[in-house]
């Protein structure tokens, strides 16, 4: 180690201070700002949003608008709203897939790794609040999972779609459709932050995000009712939203319920989170 | 010196004491349990002001276990603790701003690089000025030898390297106690000596307390003021060095007498009047080359023998006494006497 002769200033940071006072950090979120700072790190750091990006792009945008532009072709009779409607419905449903997949893909190991690295002890060894730990992972992954897999597919597709149809789709519908979607990406992220105070390892908790989403397709067959409690069916509600401006009833009851879900799921994520041992 | 050979003391009959101005850490009847497993059992322990503690014990013993309870990482499942007077239970982020961490095998975010893991860290206690931070974060550099390798990313560090950058961390609040998990692993012997140095610098020159674990004995030797030895969660010893080093594992002082070649008669009456003394508690001999022998004697009464027992063994005229002194062990005499007798327990 270098530069040991100028011990007593450097060991005991007096010349910092002494010229430059430092001001305490404050606040009952101490250190939101800081881990939102870190977080965005890690995302913009690696290929991890290019490849995010470019998988979301080509599945839900992409492959949407390769269907209509196929089912376009092969019934001469379909309208420029028909060619709409059958990209709709598939950026719907894909939307609804890509956001759940993103969301295990991405945030599986948000705490179970940060707990399993050690870096979680580290950070929460220093006066740093562990609701603003899970609050940064919680802003920072919806921020990027939103924009990766669903705002800047939504774009492509739209305007793609305009393209291929000649018919925009009503505009004002189509971002309340993605509001939808945005709201389901929200609960998954919820509910996997909640499940990674839970769990120890990532399979439990990948396991139980997939089996949520696989299970309320296979209910919505056989207990429709049960699906206005959870955002099974948003790819219906935002895909009725855009082609008919009208939400079916289990759509209205369900979009304020995962939003009830979701806060839910954050709330007891923090509450986890502060007694857990680290 | 305490000496604890078991803690009788039920989880529930633990209050803690007030803490003075002396001490910064201080727990009372500490306890930990995983499930069944205890991972600390009623520990006591108190740490002064401005010391270097060594914390010492097998893998195991619960040393990491009581670092993590003292910062609110871990709760304990009983009993109470408190650094710098507040509560370790309910006060743990009020005591966190005063203490630097150094975990066990440190990790960090690996895209960042060294200084941008030292701004990271500082942000968490000051919120500026930058000018102010950017020179803490430039001076806790310079102080590991890091400077070279600030705008590395630390994912391609060595263990050496990151075992500095957590030196540089968890001083760079300038805390008034650093709580070290064994600061030397994975450094070479020129590391490990720096990183002594910076600790005593750190206590001579910033009043820092320092509560360290370590593996490495000749390094509590050389640096500590007090040590505790912990085993299988149970406080073996906790005293100041000297006196851990001037006494055997339960706690009676030991002297040592150096007899050369004499008649048996002579060294039988001289052991005889020795081992009649109520002070004396063992007398063992150990031969040595040329007829030559030691005796160890070991004590309970420092002032007796200090006074009467070369006395004693002068009496018979015919014996030649060599050498006469109080036995200083070295710390890992005194660990292993201590470790091995109190490894009973599991």
């Amino acid at each position: 180690m270098k530069h040991k002769e100028s011990a007593t200033e450097q060991a005991t940071g007096r010349s910092s201070e002494e010229h430059s006072p430092l001001e305490p950090a404050e606040g009952s979120l101490n250190g939101f700002r800081n881990l939102l700072g870190k977080e965005n790190g890690e995302w913009t750091s690696g290929f991890s949003l290019i490849a995010h990006g470019a998988i979301w792009m080509l599945i839900v945008a992409i492959i949407s608008v390769v269907i209509a532009f196929i089912r376009g072709q092969m019934e001469p009779g379909y309208s420029p709203r028909d060619i709409n409607d059958a990209g709709l419905l598939m950026f719907f449903v894909l939307g609804t897939v890509a956001s759940v997949i993103a969301v295990v893909a991405g945030t599986q190991g948000a705490i179970i790794g940060e707990k399993q690295l050690g870096t979680a002890a580290w950070v929460l060894s220093k006066p740093a609040s562990r609701r603003a730990f899970v609050l940064a992972k919680l802003a920072v992954h919806f921020r990027w999972l939103l924009t990766v897999s669903l705002a800047f597919p939504a774009t492509a597709f739209y305007v793609l779609m305009t393209a291929i149809s000649t018919l925009p789709p009503p505009p004002l519908a189509f971002l309340g459709g993605f509001g939808i979607l945005a709201l389901g990406l929200l609960f998954y992220l919820s509910l996997s932050l909640f499940l990674g105070t839970v769990f120890e390892s990532r399979g439990p908790l990948a396991g139980c995000v997939f089996g949520f989403m696989v299970a309320g397709f296979m209910i919505a067959n056989y207990a429709p009712e049960v699906t206005a409690a959870f955002p099974w069916l948003f790819f219906q509600s935002g895909f009725y939203l855009v082609s008919q401006q009208t939400i079916p009833l289990y759509g209205l009851v369900s979009i304020p319920a995962t939003a009830l879900w979701s806060v839910l799921f954050i709330i007891l994520a923090m509450r986890r989170f502060e007694r857990a041992e680290l | 010196m305490k000496i604890s050979r078991d803690h009788e003391r039920t989880p529930e009959e633990t209050p803690r004491e007030p803490t003075d101005d002396a001490a910064v850490i201080e727990t009372s009847g500490l306890t930990k349990a995983y499930g069944r497993v205890a991972a600390l059992k009623s520990l006591d322990l108190r740490v002064e002001k401005n010391s270097i503690f060594g914390f010492l014990g097998p893998n195991g013993a619960g040393k990491t276990t009581t670092m993590k309870i003292l910062l609110g990482l871990s709760r304990a499942t009983s009993g109470s603790g408190a650094v710098f007077g507040k509560d370790i239970a309910t006060e743990d982020f009020e005591i966190r701003r005063r203490v630097g961490y150094l975990a066990q095998d440190p990790r960090y975010y690996g895209h960042m690089t060294a200084r941008e893991t030292l701004r990271f860290a500082a942000r968490f206690f000051y919120s500026g000025p930058e000018k102010a931070i950017e020179s803490r974060v430039e001076e806790s550099l310079a102080l590991v030898g890091l400077s070279d390798r600030a705008d590395r990313r630390i994912r391609g560090f060595s263990g050496g390297e990151r075992q500095r950058l957590g030196l540089a961390q968890a001083q760079i609040n300038a805390p008034e106690l650093l709580i070290l998990d064994e600061p030397a692993a994975s450094l070479d012997p020129m590391g490990r000596r720096d990183v002594l140095e910076i600790m005593e610098r750190l206590r001579d020159e910033r009043n820092t307390t320092i509560f360290y674990s370590t593996h490495i004995l000749d390094d509590v030797q050389r640096v500590s003021d007090s040590v505790a030895i912990l085993q299988n969660g149970r406080l073996l010893a906790h005293a100041p060095i000297h006196e851990l080093l001037s006494t055997d594992g339960s706690g009676a002082a030991v002297y040592e007498i150096h007899i050369g070649s004499s008649p048996e008669e002579a060294l039988e009456a001289a052991r005889n009047r020795i081992r009649s003394q109520n002070w004396i508690s063992a007398l063992e001999e150990t031969p040595g080359p040329g007829g030559e022998k030691t005796w160890l004697v070991k004590t309970t009464d420092e002032a007796a023998a200090e006074e009467n027992l070369l006395r004693l063994a002068l009496e018979e005229k015919s014996i030649k006494i060599l050498g006469f002194g109080r036995k200083r062990q070295s710390l890992e005499e005194a660990f292993f006497d201590l470790i091995e007798g109190g490894g009973d327990e599991t």
